[in-house]
């Protein structure tokens, strides 16, 4: 199963969503690269990430637009040119100006997702996010081509730890308390 | 929030498919249909009787056959990428080509996603569900839509929605 690369540079986000995604069913291992500059030289197989066995191309990026040293909308054109269409690039993103949008979608971008403040509506996002990219759509056959990654289980980072849930992390028992508050 | 789907497909009896799976999911918004490529440009361009958007509105997704008459798929997914205010739109290609070239194009010439027909009713009813969960609910930045806001038609009377397929984006209370 091809990975999920996830290009966000908050901790506090990395940890909602790997829950969410997590909850939402999904099974591809995630990966989280903490800047626009580490996401390309993942994708680009720099450095350490050259073995592609160990460190496999993506079937879809999770890019955020504000990001330290390169900026989302930069990854996302430097995908479209180096990398031609054979990614799903879905930005997800707190918020944004219209401007980044029409941009995003000019530049290649498969869909543009904000962020629900509520951890269940980000899992009810995901779920559909999956349901229809991970279930109906179809990528050149060749994008499937490589070995499954063994090593990477959902847990897994390959940038480092994830954040800790103590100090700045929210627990899943906060998000579910923070939603119990909300309803 | 009910927005329009263009279903750019030639077959009638794809179309009737379509239209029986989308009434099976309780798919609620209006779906126009167009039969070639040549009509789908006229659609966008607000050409002979599209340009009365109230019956026409610009369409919040567009799902396009690749092989369509006088306008092949392909041509019309150029042509509006070439259009400044149709480089945002969303387009799925929906088809029955599993041609590995086909894909590719697709994707370069900007399709937002490939989707290859379902060979069942089930399967279509399936599709139409969560393609309305993910791109009529969870994606509703459609910036060429800004300051044009089509009025929904009186006509068209919405069936409520189970609360399973309701979407998960708040919309604005109605009391």
């Amino acid at each position: 199963m091809k990975p999920i690369l996830q290009v966000e540079d908050d901790p506090n986000d990395v940890i909602l969503l790997h829950h969410a995604l997590k909850n939402a069913g999904i099974e591809n291992p995630v990966l989280v690269a903490n800047d626009g500059r580490e996401a390309i030289d993942y994708l680009q197989g720099a450095g350490k990430f050259g073995d592609r066995k160990k460190f496999p191309l993506p079937y879809l990026v999770l890019l955020d637009l504000k990001l330290p040293y390169v900026m989302g909308l930069d990854v996302l054109k430097w995908i479209r040119q180096q990398m031609g269409m054979e990614i799903v690039v879905i930005m997800l993103t707190a918020s944004a100006e219209e401007v980044d949008i029409k941009t995003a979608y000019r530049l290649g971008a498969n869909a543009f997702l904000t962020k629900p403040s509520e951890a269940s509506k980000l899992e009810d996002m995901l779920k559909a996010l999956k349901d229809f990219w991970l279930t109906h759509n179809t990528l050149p056959r060749e994008s499937f081509a490589g070995p499954a990654p063994r090593f990477v289980d959902s847990r897994t980072t390959i940038f480092g730890p994830l954040p800790s849930n103590n100090g700045n992390g929210i627990s899943r028992e906060e998000q579910f308390t923070k939603k119990a508050v909300n309803e | 929030m009910n927005d329009t789907i263009l279903l750019v497909e030639d077959e009638d009896s794809d179309v009737e498919i379509f239209m029986l799976a989308a009434k099976e999911v309780r798919l609620s918004n209006l779906i126009q249909v167009v039969k070639d490529g040549q009509e789908a440009m006229d659609y966008f361009s607000g050409i002979g009787k599209y340009s009365d958007r109230e019956r026409f509105p610009l369409p919040a997704l567009v799902l396009l056959d690749l092989k369509l008459p006088y306008r092949m798929g392909m041509v019309v997914l150029h042509w509006l990428r070439t259009q400044s205010k149709f480089k945002s739109t969303i387009v799925i290609v929906f088809t029955s080509s599993e041609s590995v070239a086909d894909i590719s194009k697709a994707y370069e010439e900007g399709a937002n996603a490939y989707l290859v027909k379902p060979p069942t009713l089930e399967g279509l009813g399936y599709l139409i569900r969560n393609l309305k969960n993910f791109w009529l609910n969870a994606d509703l930045r459609r910036p060429e839509k800004i300051g044009e806001h089509p009025k929904i038609s009186s006509v068209l009377k919405p069936l409520p929605l189970p609360g399973k397929l309701r979407g998960f984006i708040e919309q604005p209370s109605r009391k």
